[in-house]
């Protein structure tokens, strides 16, 4: 007769085992494992509790958040709960949806009140600009989602539809400058699989579009110093929660000659020699790896350049188009109204030449950024 | 504390069992009332003189009231009333004030601020005060009646009236049914405390995970019925319907699985109510410890069915008006209950008593049953004519949005439907892995509730 050896273990080293396990994770919870900062969320992540106070008690939720921010190995909770959300079909439900090997930003969301505080706001830039007395054209390119419906479902790829509406309240100005339609045929290589930002190839589109505008000659891609960082993990997949699986190239030109950054914050201001910044690329937040991250007011200064002063009242989606547009402008000033402080008229005061005045907005910003024109005087 | 937060989860509830099991026989009880006190005071501190009020109150006028004589019934009268007071202010005076008022524009509020001195505002409502008021109503009534003996030690009655699983929602336990618990309460075995534990992660599992996505998808569409539109509409009732059973089952779940783990079998609160073929028996199954509070306190000392069907009805229109009353402060909870009443009583005349409802096949009795629910659950939500408008077309099919949304729900939908109507279905609570995996979702989901990415990350 056989006998099968089975290993017994005691009772209740289960249910010990068990309760031991969720006791020295809220232990190590409450020890304040994570440290103090996320940098995958980019946020200071709950600070210890107050001591509580009876009458006023908010200890309960000072407590449970403190619990919930430090709790070990939470961003591997965090990824199984998005991949289960993504694999249970609920993609359409969260604010990053997954398109073919890509995650995109959900469609801008518009009602009849945000299309007329859009229309007001892009009124404002325009009569902004008038006032100056200079050619001014805006830009803002299609989202990545809105070229990527094919691959949705039909509900999902029909919630794009109202970002066409966006785009006509643009075309309305009779500034816009038009993205080539080579940029939506391959949206893939315009846009990042894990941000929501262009690429170079999808910021060249964009520079040679506005060549046309602005008059200038654009030169080759490969006219320009090119550099590449591997392990770029952007926005769409920080805010997915999904596991970090996926990453992208950044991949940077700048002009490949002579050039000054001179970034003003606040009272402070510092310049450089470069445009491109590889010791960010390291960081969580790697695209800073263009200028530098996210500045009120910055100058980029090439003496040897034909044109005057280019004006760049922009977003993000600009960082890495403004080096390449600098190879044609003596002075570039970009001004990032959400960090600035002062008004557009003080950025126009800097120079005496500016040809053109530039608006680079998402339509993100478009739509929902009241900052936008917060400082348009 | 409520069962779904780290605080419980990874301190509180591990430190609690394992003491429990770990302590001395004569430290047991007053270690679970110590733990109660905390559990209940830590969602604000103040709330426990409540509690001890209406301990105080039920354990000291039941030995009172056993001392005899011609006083019992006045005494039992008093400590009823003394009991339901903070109830009356707590939970209703607001919708007392609101209803004098807009009949006939007199604020009782601002009367009694001039009589006091002070300003009076609406009371916040305290946790779990329904519950553990009428839990100590039917203590003092077992006790008057004389179903269960005057319990002297006040620890032991503190147990009984704030023993943690189910101080907040129930089920609302009857004295007698843990009288003899309380009394020897044997330290729990390990393998009451496997099986408890088993059974409260699948509780958790259907709050975590069911409810809370089910009510994210409610509060959606609920939130812009006009946007929603008929498909939203009905998607969205369907999802609140299901919500609510997971939501209130599941915690009923965690509750009775604590309680084992903790050494104490309480009875069961819902018996698959989904599955009934008629509103009786829905309501044989769905909050039984409530039913049965009202049949047993009220429905029988008003004469039951004992003097005639009309006064038979008119008992249950009393118990089902006092129902929806229960649930909440507003009309649409006594609207809720009378619907109930009005069904029950249409349903026992004409098709129990006749023997009609035999005749009716056995599918179409379930989605009748399930559809005359789903309809009162409209009401309970109070979106009412709003809801009901839109569930019959007055917004049109809805948004593009909101069909994607439904859309998107459709697998969960269709898996809650199959967990509630399925007749058979093999038990989680036996698989040997159900509670690890339930708990490792549910800690995931919890944490993933904290996860906020700064939005403007990286612009």
């Amino acid at each position: 007769m056989k006998h099968e050896r089975r290993l017994r273990l005691p009772d209740g080293a289960a249910v010990t085992a068990g309760l031991l396990i969720l006791l020295v994770f809220g232990v190590m919870a409450a020890l304040g494992w994570g440290g103090t900062f996320s940098e995958r969320e980019n946020r200071n992540l709950a600070p210890v509790p107050d001591t509580p106070d009876p009458v006023n008690w908010n200890t309960d939720k000072q407590v449970e958040s403190y619990l919930t921010d430090h709790i070990p190995f939470r961003q591997v909770l965090v990824a199984a709960d998005s991949a289960g959300l993504y694999l249970t079909g609920r993609n359409s439900q969260l604010n990053t949806w997954l398109a073919g090997g890509a995650l995109v930003e959900r469609p801008v969301q518009t009602d009849e009140l945000s299309l007329r505080d859009t229309e007001r706001r892009l009124g404002r830039l325009g009569s902004f600009a008038e006032k100056a007395g200079v050619p001014w054209y805006i830009l803002t390119p299609p989202t990545h989602g809105s070229l990527t419906t094919a691959r949705m479902s039909p509900l999902m790829a029909a919630q794009y539809a109202q970002e066409a509406d966006i785009h006509a309240l643009v075309d309305a100005t009779g500034h816009r400058v038009d993205m080539p339609e080579s940029f939506a045929a391959d949206p893939d290589t315009m846009y990042y699989r894990t941000d929501h930002h262009w690429t170079l190839a999808g910021a060249y589109q964009a520079y040679v579009a506005l060549g046309d505008a602005l008059g200038y000659a654009p030169l080759p891609l490969n006219g320009f110093r090119i550099t590449e960082y591997a392990g770029f993990r952007g926005t769409t997949l920080s805010r997915s929660g999904l596991p970090s699986l996926w990453s992208d190239t950044l991949v940077c030109a700048e002009p490949d000659s002579p050039v000054t950054l001179t970034v003003t914050d606040g009272d402070s201001t510092v310049t450089w020699d470069h445009l491109i910044f590889p010791e960010d690329a390291a960081t969580y937040d790697g695209y800073a790896v263009y200028l530098h991250g996210n500045h009120g007011l910055l100058i980029i200064e090439r003496p040897d350049a034909p044109e005057g002063t280019l004006v760049v009242f922009r977003d993000s989606f600009a960082s890495c188009l403004l080096p390449m547009l600098s190879q044609h402008y003596r002075r570039v000033i970009a001004v990032d109204a959400r960090y600035y402080t002062g008004v557009f008229s003080d950025a126009l005061a800097v120079s005496d030449d500016t040809a053109a005045i530039l608006y680079v907005y998402s339509l993100d910003s478009l739509v929902n950024g009241s900052y936008i024109t917060r400082k348009a005087r | 504390m409520v069962f779904s937060s780290f605080t419980f989860l990874l301190l509180f509830m591990p430190l609690t069992l394992l003491g429990c099991r770990l302590l001395p026989g004569k430290a047991r009880m007053p270690f679970l009332f110590a733990a109660s006190l905390l559990f209940y005071g830590w969602g604000s501190p103040l709330w426990l003189l409540l509690l001890f009020w209406c301990m105080l109150v039920s354990w000291a006028g039941t030995l009172l009231m056993m001392r005899g004589g011609r006083r019992r019934r006045w005494c039992l009268v008093l400590m009823i009333v003394l009991d339901l007071l903070p109830l009356f202010w707590f939970k209703y005076a607001g919708f007392f004030r609101d209803t004098v008022q807009s009949l006939t524009g007199w604020n009782a509020f601002e009367a009694l601020s001039g009589l006091l001195g002070t300003e009076v505002v609406t009371p916040i409502l305290p946790a779990g005060i329904s519950f553990f008021t009428f839990q100590a109503i039917s203590y003092i009534i077992d006790v008057w009646r004389g179903d269960a003996g005057a319990q002297r030690s006040p620890v032991v009655f503190g147990v009984y009236l704030s023993l943690f699983p189910q101080l907040v929602a129930g089920p609302i336990v009857r004295y007698s049914d843990l009288e003899a618990q309380l009394l020897s309460h044997p330290r729990p075995t390990w393998e009451q405390m496997r099986s408890g534990l088993r059974r409260f992660f699948v509780g958790l599992g259907k709050k975590v995970l069911l409810a809370d996505a089910l009510g994210r998808f409610w509060g959606q569409m609920n939130g812009d019925l006009a946007s929603a539109g008929a498909l939203g509409a009905w998607a969205g009732l369907l999802a609140f319907s299901f919500q609510i059973y997971f939501d209130f089952s599941g915690y009923s779940d965690m509750a009775l699985g604590l309680g084992e783990a903790l050494g104490f079998i309480m009875p069961e609160n819902f018996l698959h109510p989904y599955r009934a073929m008629s509103l009786t028996a829905f309501w044989r199954r769905w909050h039984v410890s409530l039913t049965t509070w009202f049949r047993e306190y009220v429905y029988i000392p008003l004469g039951g069915n004992r003097r005639g069907p009309w006064r038979r009805d008119l008992n249950v229109m009393i118990v089902w008006a006092l129902t929806g009353l229960w649930h909440g402060a507003g009309w649409h909870f006594v609207l809720w209950g009378v619907y109930f009443g009005v069904l029950l009583i249409l349903e026992k005349r004409f098709l129990i008593d006749t023997g009609r409802m035999e005749r009716i096949p056995k599918p179409l009795r379930h989605v009748l049953t399930f559809l005359l629910v789903m309809m009162g659950w409209g009401l309970f939500s109070g979106f009412g004519t709003a809801l009901f408008g839109a569930m019959f077309g007055s917004a049109g099919w809805g948004s593009a949005a909101a069909q994607l949304a439904c859309l998107a729900h459709v697998p969960l939908l269709l898996f809650c439907c199959v967990i509630s109507f399925a007749p058979k279905l093999p038990d989680v609570k036996a698989w040997r892995f159900a509670a690890p995996v339930l708990a490792v979702l549910c800690l995931a989901a919890l944490a993933a509730q904290g996860y906020a990415p700064f939005v403007y990350f990286a612009f």
